[in-house]
């Protein structure tokens, strides 16, 4: 495994990672095995989605935010389950205010339901639009 | 007291009339977790929770963060 310190860190805005891989957390069982992947993984970047909370249901059920504290991870928001430029953009600025003003996202507009294929026009749109 | 009617996540509900935006936090026991708030499409900061008053025929949108990406 990785005992020397290498001097090849990934630097984005200025932070410095010493784990190039990005990872995911959907299909986990549960926020017990997303948080024991996530720390045998390694990775400091991790992606996360923004969903409607379930209004009444588990009040009690503890936030990903809980498992994954933004203070130790750099946590992407996702745009993945948005179909237009407007929706992603409209996604990321409610991450925005999640997160407390982190600015960093993982931007996708999707195009094909079932094949998860992007839609490149709206993903570029999506683009000019997120930095304002 | 007169009763307003708002949509929360698409889905209606009644309030009483001036009920603020952390009262109805609190009734969905949503206060203090990790929630962002939109009211007809404009995000609304958690310091202005208790100055918001909500009124008849506003949307809500709240989201949290779930696993995926």
């Amino acid at each position: 495994m990785n005992t020397n310190k290498m001097d090849d860190n990934l630097v984005i805005a200025g932070k410095n990672y010493h784990s190039r891989l990005l990872l995911g957390t959907g299909k986990y069982k549960d926020f017990a095995e997303t948080k024991a992947a996530v720390e045998a993984s390694g990775a400091e970047i991790i992606t996360i989605a923004i969903r409607r909370s379930n209004i009444g249901q588990n009040p009690n059920e503890p936030s990903l935010l809980e498992i994954l504290p933004p203070s130790k991870y750099t946590l992407l928001p996702n745009t993945a389950g948005c179909y237009t430029a407007e929706d992603a953009v409209r996604t990321l600025r409610l991450a925005r205010e999640l997160l407390g003003g982190h600015s960093l996202v993982k931007l996708e507009v999707l195009g094909d339901p079932q094949s998860l294929y992007p839609n490149v026009v709206e993903t570029l749109a999506s683009g000019k639009n997120a930095g304002r | 007291m007169s009763v307003i009617t708002i949509s929360i996540n698409g889905a209606a509900r009644q309030l009483p009339d001036s009920t603020s935006v952390a009262t109805l936090l609190d009734e969905l026991a949503l206060s203090g977790k990790r929630i962002a708030l939109e009211r007809n499409g404009e995000i609304v900061s958690r310091s202005r929770f208790g100055a918001q008053q909500l009124t008849d025929g506003d949307r809500l949108e709240i989201v949290v963060a779930v696993g995926g990406g």
